[in-house]
């Protein structure tokens, strides 16, 4: 890792010395992006902490009112809807479904990577010509078929669709797997190890890295799912946050204008752990997002 | 102890066993390899299987079947094509793929040139800059899309948006972004691209950490500049991952709902300025109740989804041909 930084660090830069202005072009147009980019969300948390009197006023403030900075808009908020459970639906859902692909992900990854079986290639094929499948195209006979199990506004609806991580889960899994020793399979099978407590023992240890990245892109994409659940789910009860908060944006829904502070504050509740759990996992998002494309 | 062997050692064992005693029938080869498989693996891929046979194959048949019936309350009618040939005389739903394909070829082909030329400043720099400029753009990929519509609904506020305060500084009188039909599809162009730029510019760089550096050193030798080095040495030697980014684009890009969900209610205006196919199967089913109707109109996006599809990897494996 330390040549590799050496090499696209200082060497070019020695490069560019004679085009000076070029750098400060460049810098000039990645800072303005990265303003443009971050300013929603800047512009949410601080919208979220002033009182509504200052935010429906011309011209509007860029720079927080210090002294008038409080929690009312996030107390207003929770008066009005039950967004404690709107926070637990949004954690189980996430929760479970990373569990579970991670776990069914991996096991099937490792079985279609390591294990040999007849129909292998079939079934591998098979499962891989509906990895680029639009879903959007499913939702109406999903939804039919959520309400003749009779499971329309329940959690079994909410979590059970799609609980294996589907065929993306189980190839990246596989992508992963197959760089792992097979000699380790062997031995351990030698020792007399059943076939599972191969996969639980000896493989899945080793594939920790892979089930990471699995994992925070599942966790962030299921709570961040917002059709799914607008389709199944009829109550308040059973809303996610995105869900829950995205009917805040039409009076029709609930009956009701919203104060904007209080729209900014449920967007907080609903991007803060997400943005955390980004910044904590910086280096999984940034080198592996393109493990399945790359070695694809 | 066969269930150890791999599938090359396998392969040679079936070859030997073959030769010696097993009639070389296709039957007695299957037999042969359903004996050696690991019974295990049937098992363990069982979960998945099932997932996929009714939440994914099934689906796909009832999507179709479901197109070619009416659906009242719980009775369903064979209706053949009827649901098709309202469809294509439907100015709505033409409207609405209109929409789609502006909304497509705007986000998609911007997107990414935006993020190619943000990744050629980023490339070069050292690891933190180079970690901070794209945490930066990654950031609002970890947001919910319903969530970045409901902060941008606010930035594009006709009254008392911070995005009509910039312009005002600049003299511009007061903009109707979402209400006025003419900016609409616009406004959510515009926050797209800059909500997703992040994600491939994460791509392209680690596409662009994979060409070796002796192709660069020696176009500089042969005089080429940075721009010239740039189209012609980066950007061909980047095209899977160009491919990868089109198509994957391409097909999400082409089922846009949440932003239109939140922030217009596919209007204003009728037939709704921004109003895509997505939002009109979701109120074809869900507002008009008529679940046959969107199950065709599902199709028809599938289908458009496959033509595009298909064009992209003609356009790109043509030009590999130089």
């Amino acid at each position: 890792m330390t040549a590799k930084d050496l090499s696209s660090s200082s060497l070019p830069r020695r490069q560019w010395r004679g085009e000076d202005f070029v750098n400060i072009i460049a810098y000039i147009i990645l800072t303005l992006w990265a303003l443009l980019a971050l300013f929603p969300i800047y512009w949410m948390l601080k919208n979220s902490f002033e009182p509504n009197q200052l935010l429906n006023v011309w011209p509007p403030r860029i720079l927080p009112n210090w002294e008038r900075l409080s929690l009312d808009n996030y107390s207003a908020l929770l008066a009005r809807f039950p967004l404690p459970l709107w926070f637990f639906n949004s954690l189980l859902v996430a929760l479970v479904r990373t569990i579970g692909a991670v776990f069914f992900g991996s096991l099937a990854g490792y079985t279609f990577a390591k294990l040999y079986f007849f129909g292998r290639e079939v079934i591998f094929w098979t499962l891989m010509a509906v990895l680029m499948l639009p879903g959007f195209i499913l939702i109406i006979p999903q939804y039919q078929i959520i309400r003749a199990l009779d499971w329309y506004n329940t959690y079994w609806a909410l979590l059970v669709p799609g609980i294996t991580g589907g065929v993306w889960a189980m190839f990246l899994m596989r992508q992963f797997m197959r760089s792992l020793p097979t000699e380790l399979i062997e031995s351990a099978r030698i020792d007399g190890a059943g076939e599972f407590a191969i996969f639980a023992r000896v493989i899945a240890p080793l594939a920790a890295p892979g089930m990471a990245v699995l994992a925070i892109f599942q966790f962030i994409g299921n709570w961040n799912s917002f059709i799914w659940p607008l389709v199944v789910t009829s109550t308040k009860e059973m809303r996610t946050l995105p869900v829950g908060l995205g009917l805040l944006s039409s009076p029709k829904d609930t009956g009701q204008v919203t104060p904007i502070g209080e729209v900014m504050a449920g967007a907080t509740i609903a991007a803060l752990p997400m943005i955390i759990v980004f910044l904590f996992f910086q280096r999984y998002f940034l080198r592996g997002i393109t493990i399945g494309a790359i070695k694809g | 102890m066969a269930q150890s062997k791999t599938p090359y050692s396998m392969a040679a064992d079936v070859q030997q066993v073959r030769s010696r005693r097993e009639p070389p029938t296709p039957l007695g080869r299957i037999r042969d390899e359903i004996r050696r498989s690991n019974k295990w693996a049937y098992l363990f891929i069982t979960p998945l299987l099932l997932d996929f046979l009714i939440f994914t194959v099934y689906m796909v048949i009832s999507v179709v079947a479901l197109a070619f019936q009416e659906i009242y309350y719980g009775q369903s009618e064979w209706v053949g094509l009827r649901h098709f040939e309202w469809i294509f005389k439907d100015p709505q739903f033409w409207n609405a793929m209109k929409n789609t394909l502006i909304y497509t070829i705007i986000v998609v082909p911007g997107g990414i040139l935006l993020a190619l030329i943000l990744s050629e400043f980023i490339f070069r720099r050292s690891q933190r800059v180079q970690v901070f400029y794209k945490s930066a753009y990654y950031l609002p990929s970890v947001v919910s899309t319903a969530i970045l519509a409901l902060v941008w609904s606010w930035i594009y506020n006709p009254f008392y948006g911070i995005l009509n305060f910039f312009l005002s500084i600049f003299g511009v009188e007061p903009v109707s972004w979402l209400t006025n039909p003419k900016n609409a599809m616009l406004s959510i162009i515009l926050m797209s691209i800059i909500s997703g730029v992040g994600v491939s510019v994460v791509f392209l760089t680690a596409a662009m950490g994979g060409i070796p550096p002796e192709l660069h050193d020696a176009a500089k030798i042969d005089g080429a500049g940075n721009w010239a080095r740039f189209w012609s040495v980066t950007v061909p030697l980047l095209r899977p991952t160009l491919l990868y980014l089109f198509v994957v684009g391409f097909i999400s890009n082409f089922q846009v709902f949440e932003q239109i969900y939140i922030m217009t209610q596919g209007g204003p205006g009728y037939p709704g300025a921004t109003e895509t196919v997505g939002y009109l199967i979701y109120s074809s089913a869900f507002t008009s109740l008529n679940l046959g109707l969107a199950a065709a109109q599902s199709v028809v996006l599938f289908f458009a989804i496959l033509v595009f599809s298909v064009i992209q990897f003609r356009v790109f494996a043509s030009e590999v041909e130089y």
